[in-house]
């Protein structure tokens, strides 16, 4: 049998479904064990789920207790919330409330994955960690600090050349979004979203692309070098783009909306502080 | 080894534990549901005003003129970031005007940033304080959420700390160790999380719907948690504290 929004309704009043009549107990109950074993198979694979699965009873213990933001009825206001999300929604309730519900369990699978099947997981430095198609490893990601390096002129110049080349090869639009990410503007936002003329994978594609392309580059111009030494000069080539496109931003027409951008970011800032909804952001 | 040495040891275990988080997140979020039993007839549109299902009362809200700096507040779920989950924000100050400085728990259990402290709470929800992420927030939107709980004194103190520390500025070595690691390398995937997480504030909220006159709750907790189901009547406290 499926869950009913009166068995939410009697989960919401009694506090914790072990306080509820038999029959809400054991529909909730399958609710979130479909849901666990569901989504602990997806990312755990089948083989390594089954032996550590937790019983139904205990996949709704979990979903109780991980979303607790403390021990007193206070604490458990995620059941406010859940059933909030009804308000302004036109989908019929249960699928609300059980939507909202699934997006909560996966927050479970997660921390429970994440404590339960850890020892699993134990990765080497070298490994690659940026998703797939990345082969970048921790030690990439961060570096061990630099000493005093007596190369650290010579390569601040080789640097400098880099970023002066990666910057001449970037078009136009790809220039703009490493701008905006420069000024802090938020890069998923709809307006900015609108003024790259780029959705929000877009954007991710541009400004990966970049940092993608200057790898290769130094890769390529420095295949003698360990792999070390072109990371060292990656970075701080990345860093000497920045100052270019900077003042490139500053001079060019159409990079012009994202400073204003800026201000209007703060103005907005402002006015939210205030609560005053006249301010004028012209 | 070099005490930097074991300083980027430590900072990489926890990176690779964060990315732990951040990688299954990301193929949790991807996943269909499963297929659900038929459901039986049942009503088709929630009917607005009807946020009180018969035997259960609705929890406290927050009253606007009772907020506090510390409190924990409960966002409502009014714009595509807040409806996807539940977003948690501690008050840090009063700011110009009918609003707050807020600054949103994060939704992984490990801090990912320099501007994220670990609290050490026990409950998950309230582990990570992600202060580069803070905001003003009109009291009226803070007013439709749920207060459940404070800031321990300590971590008002680390809060202050990090929003008033300059621009460069290192802080102390004991607060230090409590923080996320540095972001280094222009293709970390912090970055597009960092970008994920400023789409808190960008979506509209919404007009407040219910106009319940509540008072605050207030609950310090930095204890174990119990099992769900052993209740434990805070009544008192709401009524009295605040």
């Amino acid at each position: 049998m499926p869950t009913t929004f009166q068995h939410w309704q009697e989960w919401r009043a009694r506090c914790a479904a072990q306080r509820c009549g038999p029959a809400t107990q054991a529909e909730l109950r399958d609710f979130a064990a479909r849901r666990f074993l569901h989504y602990a198979r997806a990312v755990l694979g089948e083989h390594d789920v089954q032996p550590q699965i937790p019983v139904p009873e205990a996949c709704w213990h979990l979903l109780e207790s991980e979303l607790a933001a403390g021990r007193l009825r206070s604490g458990r206001r995620y059941k406010e919330w859940l059933f909030a999300r009804l308000e302004g929604s036109r989908d019929a309730p249960i699928d609300v409330i059980q939507g909202g519900a699934s997006l909560l369990m996966r927050t479970v699978v997660r921390n429970w994955a994440l404590r339960e099947a850890r020892q699993r997981r134990s990765r080497p430095l070298d490994a690659p960690v940026g998703g797939s198609g990345s082969d970048l490893t921790l030690a990439d990601l961060l570096p061990a600090a630099e000493a005093d390096d007596p190369e650290s002129t010579e390569l601040d110049q080789l640097a400098a050349a880099e970023a002066r080349r990666l910057f001449e090869a970037l078009p136009e639009q790809t220039r703009r979004v490493v701008l905006a990410k420069q000024l802090g503007l938020p890069l998923y936002g709809a307006p900015l979203l609108a003024q790259l003329g780029a959705s929000r994978s877009g954007v991710s594609v541009l400004w990966r692309g970049v940092f993608q392309t200057l790898a290769r580059q130094v890769a390529r111009r420095y295949s003698a070098e360990p792999r070390a030494w072109q990371l060292k000069l990656s970075l701080r080539t990345a860093q000497q783009l920045e100052p270019l496109i900077f003042r490139w931003g500053s001079l060019e027409k159409s990079a012009r909306e994202l400073f204003f951008m800026v201000e209007h970011g703060r103005r907005t800032t402002a006015r939210e502080a205030a609560g005053d909804d006249t301010y004028e952001t012209t | 080894m070099k005490p930097h040495e074991a300083d980027i040891g430590l900072q990489r275990q926890r990176l690779g534990a964060w990315l732990e988080a951040w990688q299954l997140q990301q193929r949790l979020e991807t996943l269909a549901d499963p297929p659900e039993p038929p459901s039986p007839p049942e009503p088709q549109a929630y009917l607005p005003g009807s946020r009180s299902p018969e035997g259960t009362s609705p929890a406290s809200r927050v009253h606007p003129g009772r907020l506090l700096a510390g409190a924990i507040i409960l966002l409502p779920p009014d714009n595509e970031a807040t409806r996807a989950r539940p977003v948690y924000v501690a008050l840090a100050e009063a700011v110009r005007g009918d609003a707050w400085l807020v600054v949103p728990f994060g939704r992984f259990p490990v801090p990912a940033l320099p501007g994220e402290l670990a609290t050490g709470r026990v409950a998950p929800p309230l582990q990570v304080l992600c202060v580069w992420n803070h905001a003003p927030i009109a009291a009226e939107r803070l007013a439709r959420g749920w207060q459940v709980g404070r800031l321990c004194a300590r971590e008002q103190r680390w809060l202050r700390q990090l929003l008033d520390l300059p621009p460069g500025r290192a802080p102390r070595k004991t607060l230090a160790q409590r923080l996320g690691p540095p972001l280094v390398h222009p293709l970390d995937p912090r970055h597009d999380y960092i970008e994920q997480e400023r789409m808190l504030w960008l979506a509209g909220d919404e007009p407040s719907r219910c106009g319940e006159s509540t008072v605050p709750c207030t609950a310090d907790d930095n204890g174990t948690l119990p099992l769900a189901a052993d209740e434990v009547d805070d009544t008192y406290q709401e009524d009295h504290e605040g």
